[in-house]
């Protein structure tokens, strides 16, 4: 009896096993036998090779008093960036609810726009690549306060070229890897696809032809229930197959995860101009600055920002002023899960500046979560403390809320 | 009457975010070699760059870099000499998005003349995750 017991246990571990993996394999609500073959294999390559893993300014320039970011990208959207700046909160009251709106546009497009052309054409991306190093910017920083001196209205107007852009996806080198690595998987995919119909059809009770079986049990409205009538000895068997060619899908993956890593931390330079222009004896104010982004590490990426200020009144009560600035930010690429059905990751940025004038050093430093909230629509908040003593003698913590739309990305999202 | 195109429910098709549209799809097919039957095949894509690889199992057959930069890409097999490697083979269509958020695919048994017998692939592959690849696959038969 108890022999029995014991060998009725064993029978059901043993067969268990299978049955289980049988009825719980995801791949089945794929819509094809290849989609199905597809997930297999993914599956596979992440067991292997283990599970892998939005630097585009387009928020207001640092030099607004009002963006939601204290430093400078180097590079901006690929097309057209829109950058708002809708609410701020200042702890030492005040008004500081005046908006900043810029709008971002890269040589890329308005070439595309000028020649009719499709943004997503891929001749004319690539023949055009580097008109997408040189953007321009213009906008508007509302008046602030009374609306005197530098808390007039001013246009904002802007340049940036990058010259450093080693992050270039449709660079030939970047591409060849891939390509090479697409052709041994295409291969690999055909001899597993033909191994495992072959073995399916070994394992069926073989009232079909080889060729009967391929076009007609694993036709789209037959596969799952001709995959779910196999004998359960068929799976371990079949992944078998598969993780017996698996080599160049891994490396495929390999390839295309790397790719994506090594490109996202290459370093980028550029060189900017931003220049708030105000109306009548208003002062204008002019930032040149250098800008040099670094991937530290596959989330974290540095910024440094290194730029001289000038400051020109046209009346006797703003003086002209020259002033040194450096700045630097730490950035971290969170993984969020999508929570708001993006692809992007919500990203947390630790900033610093230090500003000489006159002889006297000023500071601030910054908080930032950037949240992603749709493929190229984020909203960025921000917490500033400043010890602004050359203004108004006071420490300052300011908070501000904005809003950017990348709408390359929005673009790609809906076409 | 023209059969509804499936198209995906919220779980991605394949990848982080892959979608198929089906149209048409075979997964297998027998064609007449000797009498001069082919298969034709076309992919468009939207996109930067296309970047994917036709094979069979013996060899890589085509890809992006065989034709000249652009977004519509076609050729015909086995209607050239040295074609054909075995009298029934696999052949493999391995898609990548790293450049490209959309691919169309129709493939097409034609006879000697060009003319259509069937059309054996017509999918539209879809993704925004620049990492997602599809395998897309089918055994041809021929006699």
């Amino acid at each position: 009896m108890r022999a029995v017991a014991i060998c009725l246990i064993a029978d059901i571990l043993l067969t268990a096993g299978p049955v289980a993996a049988q009825t719980t394999d995801a791949c089945l609500s794929r819509p094809t036998f290849s989609a199905w073959l597809n997930c297999r294999i993914e599956a596979a390559v992440v067991r292997k090779a283990g599970a892998s893993g939005e630097e585009k300014q387009a928020e207001p320039p640092s030099l607004a008093n009002n963006s939601t970011s204290l430093l400078d990208l180097s590079s901006a959207p690929d097309f057209i960036g829109v950058g708002l700046t809708l609410l701020g909160v200042r702890r030492s009251g005040g008004d500081d609810t005046a908006s900043t709106t810029s709008v971002t546009a890269t040589a890329y497009s308005l070439v595309a726009a000028a020649q009719g052309a499709d943004i997503f054409n891929a001749g004319f991306y690539e023949r055009y690549a580097n008109w997408r190093r040189v953007s321009f910017t213009v906008g508007q920083q509302a008046a602030q306060n009374e609306g005197k001196g530098l808390d007039q209205r001013a246009t904002i107007v802007g340049g940036k070229v990058l010259l450093l852009n080693s992050r270039e996806l449709s660079r030939s080198d970047n591409l060849g890897a891939v390509q090479g690595a697409l052709n041994k998987a295409a291969i690999s995919t055909a001899q597993t696809m033909f191994a495992v119909t072959a073995l399916l059809w070994s394992h069926s009770d073989q009232k079909r032809t080889l060729p009967q079986f391929t076009t007609e049990a694993l036709a789209d409205a037959n596969f799952k229930a001709a995959l779910t009538a196999l004998p359960p000895s068929t799976w371990p068997d079949v992944d078998r197959l598969i993780e017996g060619n698996l080599r160049d899908q891994v490396a495929l993956n390999t390839e295309l995860v790397g790719l994506i890593v090594d490109i996202k931390r290459r370093p980028q330079l550029s060189i900017a101009s931003t220049s708030k222009l105000r109306t009548g004896t208003g002062p204008d104010e002019h930032r040149f600055a250098a800008i040099f982004d670094y991937g530290l590490a596959t989330r974290l990426s540095t910024t440094l920002n290194a730029s001289v200020d000038f400051v020109r009144g046209h009346d006797a009560l703003i003086r002209d002023a020259t002033t040194g600035r450096a700045a630097g930010a730490l950035n971290l690429k969170v993984r969020t899960g999508n929570p708001l059905q993006s692809d992007e990751p919500t990203s947390l940025a630790v900033a610093a500046d230090a500003i000489r004038k006159g002889g006297e050093w000023t500071y601030s430093a910054q908080l930032k979560i950037d949240v992603a909230i749709a493929n190229g629509v984020r909203l960025p908040i921000s917490v500033t403390r400043a010890s602004r003593a050359d203004l108004i003698n006071e420490k300052d913590v300011r908070g501000l809320f904005g809003f950017t739309i990348d709408l390359s990305k929005v673009a790609a999202a809906l076409k | 009457m023209a059969k509804k195109p499936t198209t995906s429910a919220r779980t991605p098709d394949f990848g982080k975010a892959g979608r198929l549209t089906i149209r048409t799809n075979a997964t297998g097919a027998t064609i007449n070699t000797s009498a001069g039957e082919f298969m034709h095949c076309e992919l468009r894509v939207v996109g930067t760059q296309a970047l994917f690889s036709f094979a069979c199992r013996h060899r890589h057959l085509r890809s992006g870099t065989d034709f000249q930069p652009g977004h519509a890409f076609v050729w015909d097999h086995l209607n050239h000499a040295g074609d054909l490697d075995a009298p029934s083979d696999a052949y493999s269509l391995v898609l990548s998005f790293l450049q490209a958020i959309k691919y169309t695919f129709v493939m097409e048994h034609r006879n000697g003349a060009g003319a259509v017998l069937k059309r054996l692939k017509d999918i539209d592959y879809e993704s925004t995750s620049s990492e997602d690849v599809f395998r897309d696959s089918l055994i041809i038969f021929t006699v």
